[in-house]
Protein backbone atom coordinates (compact mmCIF):
# COMPACT_ATOMS: atom_id res chain seq x y z
CA UNK A 1 0.00 0.00 0.00
CA UNK A 2 1.03 3.58 -0.87
CA UNK A 3 0.48 6.50 0.39
CA UNK A 4 -2.46 7.98 -1.74
CA UNK A 5 -4.90 11.51 -1.74
CA UNK A 6 -8.38 11.13 -3.02
CA UNK A 7 -10.71 13.69 -4.10
CA UNK A 8 -13.98 14.22 -5.77
CA UNK A 9 -16.29 16.90 -6.78
CA UNK A 10 -19.94 17.13 -7.91
CA UNK A 11 -20.53 19.44 -11.27
CA UNK A 12 -23.81 21.14 -12.42
CA UNK A 13 -22.03 20.24 -15.81
CA UNK A 14 -22.62 17.24 -18.64
CA UNK A 15 -20.00 14.86 -18.51
CA UNK A 16 -18.57 15.98 -21.92
CA UNK A 17 -17.66 19.38 -20.35
CA UNK A 18 -16.48 17.97 -17.62
CA UNK A 19 -14.18 15.62 -20.09
CA UNK A 20 -12.99 18.39 -22.13
CA UNK A 21 -11.66 20.67 -18.82
CA UNK A 22 -9.48 18.08 -18.06
CA UNK A 23 -8.28 17.07 -22.07
CA UNK A 24 -7.93 20.65 -23.42
CA UNK A 25 -4.66 22.86 -22.85
CA UNK A 26 -6.85 26.16 -22.52
CA UNK A 27 -9.11 25.16 -20.16
CA UNK A 28 -6.37 23.23 -18.26
CA UNK A 29 -5.01 26.73 -17.76
CA UNK A 30 -7.82 27.99 -16.25
CA UNK A 31 -7.34 25.37 -13.24
CA UNK A 32 -4.98 22.40 -13.12
CA UNK A 33 -1.94 24.96 -13.34
CA UNK A 34 -1.27 28.29 -14.67
CA UNK A 35 0.84 26.85 -17.48
CA UNK A 36 -0.66 23.73 -19.10
CA UNK A 37 -0.13 21.51 -21.94
CA UNK A 38 -1.02 17.82 -22.51
CA UNK A 39 -1.04 15.88 -25.62
CA UNK A 40 -4.00 13.95 -24.41
CA UNK A 41 -3.27 10.35 -25.99
CA UNK A 42 -2.07 7.23 -24.69
CA UNK A 43 2.01 8.02 -24.43
CA UNK A 44 1.13 11.42 -25.06
CA UNK A 45 3.75 13.89 -23.31
CA UNK A 46 2.25 16.64 -20.88
CA UNK A 47 3.95 19.68 -19.07
CA UNK A 48 2.79 21.25 -15.97
CA UNK A 49 3.96 24.67 -14.25
CA UNK A 50 2.16 24.96 -10.81
CA UNK A 51 0.83 28.01 -8.80
CA UNK A 52 3.63 27.14 -6.40
CA UNK A 53 5.69 27.22 -9.67
CA UNK A 54 6.41 23.60 -9.34
CA UNK A 55 7.19 22.61 -13.04
CA UNK A 56 6.25 19.00 -13.82
CA UNK A 57 6.57 16.73 -17.09
CA UNK A 58 3.93 14.00 -17.76
CA UNK A 59 2.82 10.93 -19.39
CA UNK A 60 -0.22 9.65 -20.05
CA UNK A 61 -0.31 5.96 -19.37
CA UNK A 62 -4.08 5.21 -19.51
CA UNK A 63 -7.07 6.95 -21.74
CA UNK A 64 -10.97 6.02 -22.02
CA UNK A 65 -12.37 8.85 -24.08
CA UNK A 66 -14.82 11.01 -21.95
CA UNK A 67 -14.65 8.97 -18.76
CA UNK A 68 -10.76 8.27 -17.42
CA UNK A 69 -7.22 9.56 -18.07
CA UNK A 70 -4.14 8.53 -15.98
CA UNK A 71 -1.02 10.27 -15.88
CA UNK A 72 2.63 9.63 -14.71
CA UNK A 73 4.27 12.64 -13.72
CA UNK A 74 7.11 14.26 -11.79
CA UNK A 75 8.66 17.31 -10.49
CA UNK A 76 11.56 18.88 -12.97
CA UNK A 77 13.62 18.97 -9.85
CA UNK A 78 13.48 15.64 -8.65
CA UNK A 79 13.29 13.66 -11.81
CA UNK A 80 11.47 10.38 -12.59
CA UNK A 81 12.33 8.84 -9.26
CA UNK A 82 9.85 10.88 -7.63
CA UNK A 83 7.14 9.60 -9.96
CA UNK A 84 3.27 9.90 -8.98
CA UNK A 85 0.36 8.69 -10.67
CA UNK A 86 -2.65 10.69 -11.01
CA UNK A 87 -6.13 8.92 -12.24
CA UNK A 88 -8.93 11.13 -13.14
CA UNK A 89 -12.77 9.53 -13.46
CA UNK A 90 -15.22 11.52 -15.25
CA UNK A 91 -18.78 9.62 -13.89
CA UNK A 92 -22.19 10.83 -15.16
CA UNK A 93 -24.48 11.96 -12.13
CA UNK A 94 -28.24 13.09 -11.60
CA UNK A 95 -28.01 16.76 -12.96
CA UNK A 96 -24.39 16.56 -13.77
CA UNK A 97 -21.23 15.18 -13.37
CA UNK A 98 -18.68 14.17 -11.15
CA UNK A 99 -14.84 14.29 -11.17
CA UNK A 100 -12.87 11.93 -8.96
CA UNK A 101 -9.31 12.17 -8.55
CA UNK A 102 -6.45 10.07 -6.87
CA UNK A 103 -3.08 10.66 -6.57
CA UNK A 104 -0.45 7.91 -5.53
CA UNK A 105 3.22 7.67 -5.65
CA UNK A 106 4.03 5.47 -8.07
CA UNK A 107 6.31 1.93 -6.75
CA UNK A 108 9.65 3.06 -8.49
CA UNK A 109 9.77 6.44 -5.94
CA UNK A 110 10.09 4.56 -3.15
CA UNK A 111 13.57 4.64 -2.80
CA UNK A 112 14.47 8.07 -3.84
CA UNK A 113 11.54 9.25 -1.10
CA UNK A 114 14.03 10.66 1.42
CA UNK A 115 14.85 13.28 -1.27
CA UNK A 116 10.76 14.42 -1.54
CA UNK A 117 10.65 15.23 2.49
CA UNK A 118 11.29 19.18 3.28
CA UNK A 119 13.01 20.50 6.41
CA UNK A 120 9.77 22.08 7.06
CA UNK A 121 7.80 18.74 6.88
CA UNK A 122 10.01 17.17 9.66
CA UNK A 123 9.19 19.99 12.37
CA UNK A 124 5.31 18.34 12.76
CA UNK A 125 4.79 16.88 15.53
CA UNK A 126 4.13 12.85 16.47
CA UNK A 127 0.67 13.37 17.18
CA UNK A 128 -0.53 15.65 14.24
CA UNK A 129 1.40 12.68 12.02
CA UNK A 130 -0.51 10.33 13.75
CA UNK A 131 -3.68 11.44 13.34
CA UNK A 132 -3.46 12.37 9.90
CA UNK A 133 -1.88 8.59 8.97
CA UNK A 134 -5.17 7.45 10.25
CA UNK A 135 -7.20 9.62 8.00
CA UNK A 136 -4.50 8.73 4.99
CA UNK A 137 -4.67 4.94 5.83
CA UNK A 138 -8.45 4.82 5.47
CA UNK A 139 -8.01 6.67 2.13
CA UNK A 140 -5.57 4.79 0.55
CA UNK A 141 -7.42 1.84 1.58
CA UNK A 142 -8.90 -0.31 -1.54
CA UNK A 143 -12.78 1.01 -1.79
CA UNK B 1 20.25 -1.01 20.66
CA UNK B 2 19.04 -1.98 17.01
CA UNK B 3 19.09 0.33 14.80
CA UNK B 4 15.70 1.49 12.94
CA UNK B 5 15.68 0.31 9.31
CA UNK B 6 15.79 2.54 6.32
CA UNK B 7 11.80 3.73 5.31
CA UNK B 8 10.66 1.76 2.83
CA UNK B 9 6.77 3.84 2.09
CA UNK B 10 5.24 -0.19 1.46
CA UNK B 11 6.68 -1.56 4.78
CA UNK B 12 5.39 1.56 6.52
CA UNK B 13 1.63 1.42 5.15
CA UNK B 14 2.00 -2.57 5.11
CA UNK B 15 2.48 -2.40 9.17
CA UNK B 16 -0.07 -0.04 9.75
CA UNK B 17 -3.04 -1.00 7.71
CA UNK B 18 -3.12 -3.79 10.24
CA UNK B 19 -5.35 -2.59 13.31
CA UNK B 20 -4.01 -4.26 16.64
CA UNK B 21 -0.31 -2.87 14.85
CA UNK B 22 -1.82 0.50 14.71
CA UNK B 23 -3.54 0.32 17.89
CA UNK B 24 0.26 -0.46 19.56
CA UNK B 25 1.99 2.11 17.52
CA UNK B 26 -0.17 4.49 19.07
CA UNK B 27 -0.04 3.28 22.48
CA UNK B 28 3.87 3.12 22.06
CA UNK B 29 3.75 6.84 20.89
CA UNK B 30 1.24 7.77 23.54
CA UNK B 31 2.57 6.02 26.62
CA UNK B 32 6.51 5.75 25.84
CA UNK B 33 8.72 2.72 25.76
CA UNK B 34 7.29 -0.37 27.25
CA UNK B 35 8.02 -4.29 27.25
CA UNK B 36 6.00 -6.52 25.53
CA UNK B 37 4.25 -7.99 28.72
CA UNK B 38 2.94 -4.48 29.81
CA UNK B 39 1.97 -4.02 25.88
CA UNK B 40 -0.34 -7.30 25.98
CA UNK B 41 -2.63 -5.76 29.09
CA UNK B 42 -4.04 -3.26 26.74
CA UNK B 43 -4.77 -5.54 23.85
CA UNK B 44 -6.97 -8.18 23.02
CA UNK B 45 -3.96 -10.70 21.72
CA UNK B 46 -1.65 -12.67 22.92
CA UNK B 47 1.91 -12.28 24.05
CA UNK B 48 3.11 -14.02 21.28
CA UNK B 49 1.09 -12.22 19.00
CA UNK B 50 2.29 -9.01 20.16
CA UNK B 51 5.79 -10.15 19.80
CA UNK B 52 5.21 -10.69 16.36
CA UNK B 53 3.50 -7.52 15.38
CA UNK B 54 6.63 -5.83 16.82
CA UNK B 55 8.55 -7.22 14.86
CA UNK B 56 6.82 -6.23 11.78
CA UNK B 57 6.67 -3.06 12.81
CA UNK B 58 10.17 -2.99 13.80
CA UNK B 59 10.89 -4.02 10.19
CA UNK B 60 9.12 -1.28 8.58
CA UNK B 61 11.93 1.10 11.00
CA UNK B 62 8.84 2.18 13.24
CA UNK B 63 9.80 0.48 16.16
CA UNK B 64 13.31 0.23 18.07
CA UNK B 65 14.13 -2.39 20.88
CA UNK B 66 16.69 -1.86 23.67
CA UNK B 67 17.66 -4.83 25.68
CA UNK B 68 17.48 -3.83 29.95
CA UNK B 69 18.68 -7.24 31.55
CA UNK B 70 15.91 -9.80 30.85
CA UNK B 71 13.32 -7.33 29.45
CA UNK B 72 13.54 -5.77 26.20
CA UNK B 73 11.97 -2.29 25.82
CA UNK B 74 10.33 -1.57 22.95
CA UNK B 75 9.89 2.33 21.62
CA UNK B 76 8.39 3.79 18.60
CA UNK B 77 10.07 5.80 16.02
CA UNK B 78 8.15 8.19 14.15
CA UNK B 79 10.97 9.24 11.61
CA UNK B 80 9.94 6.60 8.42
CA UNK B 81 6.22 8.79 9.14
CA UNK B 82 7.41 12.34 8.15
CA UNK B 83 8.17 12.02 4.54
CA UNK B 84 4.86 10.10 3.47
CA UNK B 85 2.60 12.09 5.88
CA UNK B 86 4.06 15.30 4.25
CA UNK B 87 3.64 13.90 1.08
CA UNK B 88 0.21 13.32 1.18
CA UNK B 89 -0.92 16.44 3.10
CA UNK B 90 1.20 18.51 0.35
CA UNK B 91 -0.50 16.83 -2.40
CA UNK B 92 -3.85 17.24 -0.89
CA UNK B 93 -3.27 20.44 -0.65
CA UNK B 94 -2.64 21.04 -4.54
CA UNK B 95 -5.43 19.11 -5.31
CA UNK B 96 -7.84 20.72 -2.97
CA UNK B 97 -6.58 24.27 -5.10
CA UNK B 98 -7.04 22.93 -8.02
CA UNK B 99 -10.59 21.62 -7.67
CA UNK B 100 -11.40 24.94 -6.42
CA UNK B 101 -10.72 26.90 -9.34
CA UNK B 102 -12.44 23.89 -11.22
CA UNK B 103 -15.39 24.61 -9.36
CA UNK B 104 -15.21 28.15 -10.01
CA UNK B 105 -14.27 28.36 -13.44
CA UNK B 106 -17.12 25.44 -14.58
CA UNK B 107 -19.58 27.87 -12.83
CA UNK B 108 -19.09 30.46 -15.03
CA UNK B 109 -19.20 29.08 -17.75
CA UNK B 110 -22.62 27.85 -16.81
CA UNK B 111 -23.57 31.14 -16.48
CA UNK B 112 -21.63 32.20 -19.56
CA UNK B 113 -24.11 30.02 -21.23
CA UNK B 114 -27.77 31.51 -19.59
Amino acid sequence: MLPAVERSLDLDVSPDELWRAITDDAQLATWFAPEAALDARVGGSGRFVDDDGVARRAVVGELEPGHRLVLRWWPDADGPAAASVVTLVVAPRPGGAQLRVTEHLAASARADYGALAEASRRSWTWRLDLLLLRVAVMAAAPV
Amino acid sequence: MTEPAPADLDGVFGALADPTRRRLYERLVAGGPDTATNLVESLPVTRQAVVKHLQVLAEAGLVSSERHGREVRYAASPEPLTPAVGWMVATGARWDRRLDRLRERLAKSERDHD
